[in-house]
């Protein structure tokens, strides 16, 4: 890393910035004056010893059985890896691997186990640090918060890179923001679950890498290289369906027309992807807003977009993924019709929890909608599910849900969000947990929940059809 | 146990969005394609934040938290695309157009980065963020922020030194 360079954008970007516009600070005074008023809560101090006492006593009861277990086991127990739907799945696709690798600072690196199709490789591993990362007291504090364990864990992680050869054969940066799976198992050890998006399919028994290097900033900011590994192991995918497309339409992207092409789709148990290539709008790489449908029965099929880089998009185009939901393995003709959003700031609905499982997302041809709801040690699980047409942009719920009591109050502080899609079905578990005060002050007041309304127009009128036609 | 919300609160609040409007605009306008779609983000966003004023869970995290919203509001201002476009709005296809001048300051450059090139670059290097931050705003892991943020200083590198606007010494 050029330290030179790095200090130079530093006191470039105080001076090159973008303009602020003329009387936008008086507009936002104007704003800040005129705030809707809104009704808080006073904060009353409870400490509630016995919750935290037993929260303790399981995190360290699991702490303990699962230094004994490889990567793939101590996933398997998550209740958040189970929200993935994925269970059966891994159970029967995903192949020991068994290979460690120690790096030279020490660190050990394992998979466990990899589930591999064309599309996807999933990796079960474990590092084990030879230095201990925080002490257990301070781990025990962080296991009790609850919400940053896996985020706190991430961050003394490599980022992973596959390799064949010295050709990069993942998506670098996939990462979808739904699934953190990473979790402390000790204050020295490392459990977790990464999912490549592979650029080709691995051959059978290919030998393949998985890369890592973990930088960190030194003296005067510069970033160092601290650690890295490289370890292989054999591929061994699944068979999946693939299916091209010549099929090509016209959408409409901030106002402009673009035009997009459907170059494939790929079907296996490990998960289903359509890739669209569609012409670029300048540096965005944004894609079209649509929802999907089989053909020949109706159903709509949720699907949420795969995050990646666009590092190897074609000159002049982008190149987007999207994952499908639930079982598509009979799908011969899939439609994809395009949206348009609707409507300014999303409106808020509120469902009374009587009125649980909710077909009524709030927007008349489809979205999200709350389906059922628990409260348990500390966390609100609140389970959303597709209804009618659902556009996979809204399935991110980046506006979250909140939760009301009879009157209309809202309930709870300090809430962390962590939120998952099950492939099996779409449904979105959003898994939130408050202060462990308001917790236990509002957690039997709940009767409502509430969230933002997505709302969008199915343009049926424009609707392309996609008939799956073996390569 | 119901309360108005004190004017201690309205001002701490205040204060905060004020202190971080700029960097709240910035945020916008790297993913928006003008300056009055990065207002009405921003004015989303501050409105947002106020009704979850009270889930603030680290009151010193308030920039962070102030600009995950507002990037999660750009988000859903670009996917309305039922805006008029204006003569005189910096435009997608613009933006297409700027790629052929000549690059003469930072931003310049920074614009012509891809978008989530652009947005790590704007928040560590503007925003001053820490890698756990932008992770954080950008719901990624502090990996992917890493990598995007080498690669971005690449094409900055490339794009400014291309134009002989580079200044570096001492480059190893």
């Amino acid at each position: 890393m050029n330290r030179a360079w790095d200090k130079m954008l530093r006191q470039r970007a105080k001076v090159e910035s973008c303009a602020i516009p003329a009387d936008f600070e008086e507009r936002v005074d104007h704003m800040l004056k005129n705030l809707p008023e809104r009704e808080i809560r006073k904060k009353v101090r409870q400490v509630n010893t016995l919750l935290v006492a037993a929260v303790v006593c399981i995190l360290l009861t699991v702490t303990a059985a699962a230094y004994a277990m490889g990567g793939f086991e101590f996933m398997r127990g998550r209740s958040e890896h189970t929200y993935l739907g994925m269970n059966e799945i891994y159970e029967t696709y995903a192949q020991t691997v068994g290979v460690s690798v120690a790096a030279e600072n020490g660190n050990v690196v394992t998979v466990d186990r990899v589930a591999m199709d064309g599309k996807f490789c999933t990796i079960f591993y474990s590092v084990q640090f030879r230095e201990p990362l925080m002490t257990a007291e301070q781990l025990k504090q962080l296991q009790k918060d609850n919400q940053d364990g896996w985020f706190t864990a991430t961050e003394y992680l490599p980022g992973f890179y596959l390799y064949a050869g010295d050709e990069e054969i993942s998506f670098d940066g996939y990462n979808n923001s739904f699934e953190p799976q990473v979790y402390f198992a000790d204050e020295y050890t490392v459990y977790g679950a990464w999912r490549f998006l592979l650029r080709r399919p691995a051959e059978e028994g290919e030998t393949l890498s998985l890369r890592g290097g973990y930088y960190e900033r030194g003296e005067n900011n510069e970033w160092q290289l601290d650690w890295d590994f490289v370890l292989d192991f054999a591929a061994h995918p699944i068979s999946g369906e693939h299916f091209d497309s010549d099929v090509t339409f016209t959408a409409t992207l901030q106002g402009q027309d673009v035009r997009v092409e459907v170059l494939s789709l790929d079907r296996s148990p490990l998960g289903n992807l359509l890739t669209l290539r569609q012409e670029k709008m300048g540096s965005d790489s944004f894609g079209v807003d649509f929802v999907l449908r089989d053909a020949d029965t109706g159903r709509y099929i949720p699907y949420a977009e795969v995050n990646v880089n666009h590092y190897w998009d074609p000159e002049g185009y982008t190149d987007n993924v999207y994952e499908l939901f639930g079982d598509v393995s009979d799908l011969k003709n899939l439609e994809l019709i395009p949206t348009t959003g609707i409507g300014g700031i999303s409106p808020q609905k509120a469902v009374p929890l009587t009125d649980l499982p909710c077909m009524d997302s709030g927007n008349p041809d489809g979205g999200y909608a709350p389906a059922s709801y628990s409260a348990k040690n500390g966390q609100l699980i609140m389970e959303m599910q597709p209804v009618g047409a659902v556009n996979g942009w809204y399935a991110r719920l980046s506006n979250g849900v909140y939760f009301l009591d009879a009157q209309g109050n809202q309930l709870f502080e300090d809430v962390w969000v962590e939120k998952y899609k099950d492939r099996s079905d779409g449904t979105i578990t959003v898994v939130m947990t408050p202060s462990a005060e308001s917790y236990a002050r509002d957690v039997d007041k709940v009767a409502q929940v509430q969230f933002f309304v997505q709302q969008y127009e199915v343009l049926e009128g424009k609707t392309v059809s996609i008939p799956l036609i073996a390569s | 146990m119901q309360s108005q919300p004190t004017s201690e609160e309205r001002e701490r609040f205040t204060e905060a969005v004020k202190a971080h409007s700029s960097a709240m605009f910035r945020c916008a306008r790297t993913l928006l394609g003008s300056d009055a779609d990065a207002e009405d983000a921003v004015s989303e966003a501050v409105l947002k934040a106020w009704q979850a004023w009270g889930n603030l869970r680290k009151p010193k995290a308030v920039k962070t938290w102030l600009l995950k919203i507002t990037v999660n509001c750009a988000y859903e201002q670009l996917r309305k695309n039922c805006r008029m476009l204006y003569t005189e709005d910096l435009t997608s296809y613009e933006q297409a157009e700027k790629a052929q001048e000549p690059v003469y300051d930072l931003w310049c450059a920074v614009e012509r980065l891809e978008e989530h090139q652009r947005t790590v670059v704007v928040l560590f290097y503007y925003e001053e963020c820490t890698i756990r931050e932008i992770a954080q705003v950008l719901e990624v892991s502090p990996g992917t922020v890493k990598s995007r943020l080498s690669r971005a200083r690449e094409k900055l590198k490339q794009m400014l030194r291309e134009e002989g606007d580079c200044s570096e010494q001492g480059v190893g």
